[in-house]
């Protein structure tokens, strides 16, 4: 494989949380996945597997791990937490599972908070490419509104447009679609997969659905930290 | 950045009105300590001045020489003189025991204890105290001589007669009785009647009457650091050369100094009281910054997901309150302005008070004071948003 083409790679990746006492126990263990540039992912796991503790070190979230993080080739353990904090506003973007759309900013505002982090200084600028995300997602009219108006699947949308704003490399989402119900979860995946083909991202899912996890090109299956290869 | 400040101040309203509030009480105090200095200074610098004499005020007591007669060629002479002496004010205070109003002109009524507060003595008197006119005019200077000159005090106007009255005079040693015309009231600050006669004029046009006893010098140095020894020395070459008199002692008689220090404490203390309040309202800033962060942890965890640095969510913690105290002292300083201009309207024409000007200084006091306590207030808060872990937005 090409390094070229690779986006994210680890090499016996591990994290450990103290329990109490001495106890200490390893949420992510010995992890060596290779991430390609424009494919997808999906991490498949109960709940306590260490899904979401894998993607918050893979999304530079979380500082505290073993072994070794490459992005682009460079080795992330170095970075300062504003490198990080630049690195994930510029090159990577994230779908949560609440939406975790902020209730003091209107539709437009939430979908441009990436791109003030990320020091895109001119605010016509970043209204701009909100309103062009929003009309991507189908939720342009409701720019101005209030997030606390729109349905469960219209927030994943605009969380979905956020992710976009600043045309990201990387794409993370933690179960995106363990709020809604099937129909909207499915066409909440349906948009996400598009537009992620559309910008060439590469895009990590986490999610114990298996029909969500069979639409990515490729699957992991996380248990008791260790990560290994499945198909479904 | 900014807009995200001001919006954040709008959306949590009760945080914003409840920080704005103890914030702003504190300032106002902190600003009307300053203006306990500055205007509290200049009121009680002007009541001294009306009543003891502007800073400073010496008396001069003087010996008259041997024969210890002035006449009113002396007192015309020695009033020139002392009115062309640059930079004092000097006026003398010539006592004379026998004189005696008679009558009350609007009743005809003897005036009892009419040999009641009487002050002899010349213009210049009126620039080293501060006699606003309620009407009328005070004395003409020593070479513009018209006839007798009297002014009243306010309580004096029911008992002398108001401008444009005439009161009656006599002395115990003659039966003469003379007219004179009230020229002018003035609010001399005294609340028992008094009667200012123009020694001059008086010296001049009622020589029967004239017989002075006594007199001695007051005298207002223009500069400051003029010593005792240098006014007395004036003085007694003033007196020397034109009544053979020569000065005794001087003491001071205003009581500027005094009220400087208990104005100093009472500054001190709006100051001491004005930065405790802050500092309350600094410890209720912190108080309500971390019960806010607490509110917002997950928000704030999201913005740092989404790329935000510790240094972007301290400066929106912080920088809500630091825009907010900058406002709160714009208010509050405007509110001290009005307060200012307002306080003309409620002096009588007739006070010794002049128009008070704002000091600038206390809105300078005000905007550092309030945006340190905004610094203090918000510093631990915004430190506490900072080190939230953003790998926690996950959970």
């Amino acid at each position: 494989m090409d390094e070229a083409d690779t986006v994210l790679s680890t090499e016996h990746l591990s994290a450990s949380v103290a329990m109490g006492g001495k106890e200490v126990l390893r949420i992510v263990n010995d992890v060596s996945i290779t991430i390609r540039k424009g494919s997808s992912y999906a991490i498949v796991g109960k709940s306590g597997s260490g899904k979401t503790s894998l993607i918050s070190i893979l999304g530079l979230l979380n500082a505290h791990y073993e072994g070794t993080l490459l992005l682009n080739g460079h080795d992330v353990a170095t970075l300062s937490n504003l490198q990080r904090a630049r690195l994930r506003a510029n090159y990577m973007g994230f779908v949560f599972q609440n939406y975790s759309l902020i209730r003091q900013l209107n539709v437009w505002e939430n979908v441009a908070l990436p791109m003030e982090y990320a020091g895109h200084s001119i605010s016509k600028a970043r209204k701009k490419r909100s309103l062009e995300c929003l009309e991507r997602v189908g939720l342009a009219h409701h720019a101005k509104d209030n997030v606390r108006s729109l349905s469960g699947g219209e927030q994943q949308r605009v969380a979905i447009a956020r992710a976009l704003a600043c045309k990201p490399k990387l794409i993370i989402c933690d179960e995106p679609t363990g709020a809604l119900d099937k129909d909207t979860g499915d066409a909440v995946m349906d948009l996400l997969l598009e537009l992620v083909a559309a910008d060439g991202c590469t895009l990590i899912l986490v999610t114990h659905d298996a029909d969500i996890a069979a639409l990515c090109e490729q699957r992991f299956r996380m248990d008791r930290g260790m990560i290994t290869p499945c198909s479904l | 950045m900014f807009t995200m400040i001001v919006r954040d101040l709008r959306l949590s309203f009760a945080k914003t009105v409840l920080t704005a509030l103890s914030m702003l009480i504190g300032i106002i105090a902190v600003i009307a300590a300053s203006l306990v200095g500055s205007i509290g200074g200049d009121f009680l610098a002007a009541t001294n001045a009306q009543l003891s004499g502007r800073a400073a005020t010496y008396q001069l007591n003087l010996t008259l020489g041997d024969n210890e007669i002035v006449t009113a060629y002396d007192m015309l002479n020695m009033a020139s003189a002392m009115e062309q002496v640059d930079g004092y004010a000097m006026a003398p205070a010539v006592m004379q025991d026998d004189l005696q109003v008679i009558s009350n002109p609007k009743t005809g009524d003897a005036i009892p204890n009419a040999t009641a507060d009487v002050v002899l003595t010349t213009a210049a008197y009126n620039n080293i105290y501060v006699l606003p006119m309620v009407s009328g005019r005070w004395f003409s200077q020593s070479d513009a001589q018209a006839g007798i000159e009297i002014v009243v005090n306010k309580p004096g106007q029911n008992m002398y007669g108001t401008t444009g009255d005439s009161v009656a005079f006599s002395a115990d040693r003659t039966q003469t009785i003379t007219k004179a015309f009230i020229t002018g009231v003035v609010n001399d600050g005294s609340s028992t009647p008094r009667m200012y006669i123009n020694a001059v004029t008086f010296s001049l046009f009622e020589p029967q009457l004239w017989d002075p006893t006594s007199m001695h010098v007051i005298c207002h140095p223009l500069d400051s650091t003029a010593s005792t020894q240098q006014i007395s020395s004036l003085v007694d070459d003033v007196v020397h050369d034109n009544i053979n008199g020569k000065v005794t002692s001087i003491q001071r008689i205003d009581n500027s100094d005094s009220y400087a220090d208990v104005l100093q404490y009472l500054q001190i203390a709006f100051f001491v009281c004005g930065f405790l309040l802050l500092f309350v309202a600094a410890l209720g800033l912190i108080n309500i910054g971390l019960a806010d962060i607490e509110q917002r942890s997950h928000e704030l965890l999201i913005r740092r997901a989404l790329g935000a640095s510790r240094g972007n969510v301290m400066v929106l913690v912080a920088g809500s309150s630091i825009v907010l105290s900058v406002c709160i002292a714009a208010l509050a300083i405007t509110i001290s302005i009005v307060l200012v201009m307002v306080i003309p309207l409620f002096i009588p024409a007739d006070a010794p008070i002049p128009n008070p000007s704002y000091p600038y200084q206390a809105a300078q006091y005000a905007l550092a004071a309030s945006i340190l306590t905004a610094m203090l207030g918000s510093i631990v808060p915004a430190i506490k948003a900072a080190q939230l872990e953003p790998a926690m937005a996950l959970r």
